[in-house]
């Protein structure tokens, strides 16, 4: 009796997780069946550098140079502000501030995580776009920069806590021992603990990273989505999650439009699963050891 | 073995109460400890050894909450006074911890630390420092192919005593030794205390350790503590063989307790 129980519970709790990776496994073979199809239409090479998107015209273009890059943009531009803002932050969150302020900025940290990113993009279109077009003297603040601002308060959560268990992580003896031997509490962040704590920070870069490429709504909202090759910062972009976004609704399903958004998706999917990959490795690289 | 005279006390540490928070962990402890001589601190779990160690290169004052009272002096300087530079004086007093705890950078980076954060070389005079402090730590020899492994490459008594040539890079006066061998087997504490016979001819040495033959072996006074107090401080072989305390006999020859 006792041994069939046993056999149940194991048959159960092996069933569920191969169930997720067969989730994960249909979702891509789904993904890929949709998406390459597109390639009976258009090479893969156009596909990728193709400089124009008229996906409705007749006969239809398909380049998606001007999505990616569109992403590119806003996503070098988020990463430039947050990573070194989220390091920063993260310092003084775990190295610096007295025990009821880092309390503080950490629930302030989570709580940022928890605005859900349609209400910061509605916030961003409302405050941020005006000043951006202020600011900058342009005719629009719906461009690139607007999008890399909004995006970097949306990576900075994930940058911070991931960044902070990295230094929370890093062994007490390193930063007694630089201590002791008369260092100054900067000299012992930038020269010990941060270096011992690098491939997590690498790894919170990474994530931030991902989050940022693969964020929609508000991106929509506030980077004009002009499916041009930006030049600056201060152009109108639109981005490749964007495009799927707001083309999956219109289109007709099996047409050369709908089978070229799916591959959009395989490219994000491919670039975020490349950044994943990256932080994974950077975070469980092993330290040398004898 | 030692001295009779002390006339010239390295670190004079007067009337000192520790206090932390509310629980105090040193009372009105008295104690001279001379110049190039190892000296044993000696006594039961929680009696306070780490504490007044760490007294004497202000490694308490990260502990917050943690008042002292008394003065510590330094060839004749208090260091708890208000002027006084925590840089330099850790400069000068340097501290092996029980974990050795080289930093995760390069064998020759790590003995490199102090006179860089220091100021102490150039660039170039610096592999010559390198050099210096880990052949007195005896280590040249064997890792001069290697300066730039890891340093947690190497086995624990090689961690230890590059942690002491860290120290030993940036020419300190006082070495501070908190239990240096407790993770360290049987030869390699051997061969650290060797070490330390060698180092006491530059360095004054203060050493906390559970071993009693270590102290024996090593160190030319000793200081037993209880609870806090000093109960006894004197030349090894008199503590060792005659104590005048009662509670200090008991404890060296284990019926503590
Ligand atoms: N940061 C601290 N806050 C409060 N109490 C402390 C702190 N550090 C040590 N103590 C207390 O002070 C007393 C002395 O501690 P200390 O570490 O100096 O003992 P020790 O003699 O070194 O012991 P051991 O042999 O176990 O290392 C102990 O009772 C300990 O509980
Ligand atoms: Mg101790």
């Amino acid at each position: 009796m006792r041994k069939y129980y046993e056999f149940v519970v194991e048959g159960l709790i092996f069933a569920s997780g191969i169930a997720s990776i067969i989730f994960v496994l249909l979702i891509f073979i789904f993904l890929l069946k949709e998406g390459l199809m597109v390639f009976r239409d258009v090479g893969l090479f156009d596909f990728l550098f193709g400089k124009f998107w008229y996906p409705i015209s007749e006969p239809p273009r398909l380049g998606i140079l001007p999505l990616i890059l569109g992403s590119l943009w806003v996503t070098v531009g988020a990463t430039i502000i947050s990573v070194p803002l989220g390091i920063a932050c993260a310092i003084f969150i775990g190295e610096i501030a007295p025990g009821w302020l880092r309390e503080i900025l950490k629930a302030g940290v989570e709580l940022l995580a928890a605005i859900p990113s349609i209400v910061l993009g509605f916030i961003g279109l409302v405050t941020l776009v005006p000043l951006v077009k202020k600011f900058f003297g342009l005719p629009t603040g719906l461009t690139a920069i607007a999008g890399s601002i909004m995006l970097a308060f949306m990576a900075m959560p994930t940058i911070v806590s991931i960044m902070e268990d990295a230094l929370n992580a890093v062994p007490k003896g390193y930063r007694e021992g630089s201590i002791a031997m008369g260092a100054t509490k900067w000299q012992t962040i930038h020269r010990i603990v941060l270096p011992s704590a690098s491939s997590g920070i690498i790894a919170a870069v990474m994530l931030g990273i991902g989050r940022v490429i693969g964020e929609t709504m508000a991106v929509m909202m506030i980077t004009g989505n002009a499916a041009v090759i930006p030049h600056t910062f201060f152009q109108p972009v639109r981005t490749m999650t964007a495009t799927i976004a707001a083309e999956m609704g219109e289109t007709v399903q099996g047409s050369e439009h709908y089978f070229a958004l799916f591959a959009i998706g395989i490219v994000l999917f491919a670039i975020t699963f490349l950044v994943n990959l990256l932080a994974d490795l950077s975070l469980h690289r092993k330290p040398v050891r004898a | 073995m030692c001295r009779a005279d002390m006339v010239d006390p390295k670190i004079q540490i007067e009337n000192v109460n520790l206090y932390y928070g509310t629980f105090q962990a040193l009372k009105d402890v008295t104690l001279n400890i001379p110049e190039r001589e190892i000296t044993a601190i000696i006594g039961p779990s929680g009696c306070g050894k780490s504490t007044l160690l760490r007294c004497l290169n202000r490694m308490n004052d990260l502990v917050s909450g943690t008042k002292v009272k008394g003065r510590v002096m330094i060839d004749g300087k208090d260091i708890y006074h208000a002027s006084v530079d925590l840089v330099g004086l850790r400069k000068k007093v340097g501290m092996v911890f029980q974990r050795p705890n080289p930093f995760p950078i390069s064998i020759f980076d790590n003995v490199a630390y102090g006179p860089s954060i220091h100021h102490l070389a150039s660039k170039r005079q610096r592999s010559h420092i390198v050099e210096r402090a880990l052949s007195a730590v005896d280590l040249w020899e064997s890792l001069k192919d290697r300066l730039s492994d890891s340093a947690l490459s190497l086995s624990g008594e090689q961690q230890q005593r590059l942690c002491i040539a860290r120290l030993v890079a940036v020419e300190p006066d006082v070495l501070l030794m908190d239990e240096p061998c407790s993770a360290l087997d049987p030869i390699a504490t051997e061969r650290i205390e060797e070490l330390m016979r060698q180092l006491v001819k530059d360095y004054t040495i203060v050493i906390v350790t559970h071993n009693m033959q270590q102290a024996a072996r090593v160190s030319h006074r000793v200081a037993y503590f209880y609870l806090g107090e000093l109960i006894e401080f004197g030349p090894t072989e008199k503590i060792f063989t005659r104590p005048s305390r009662q509670e200090t006999e008991d404890y060296i020859t284990g019926r503590f307790g």
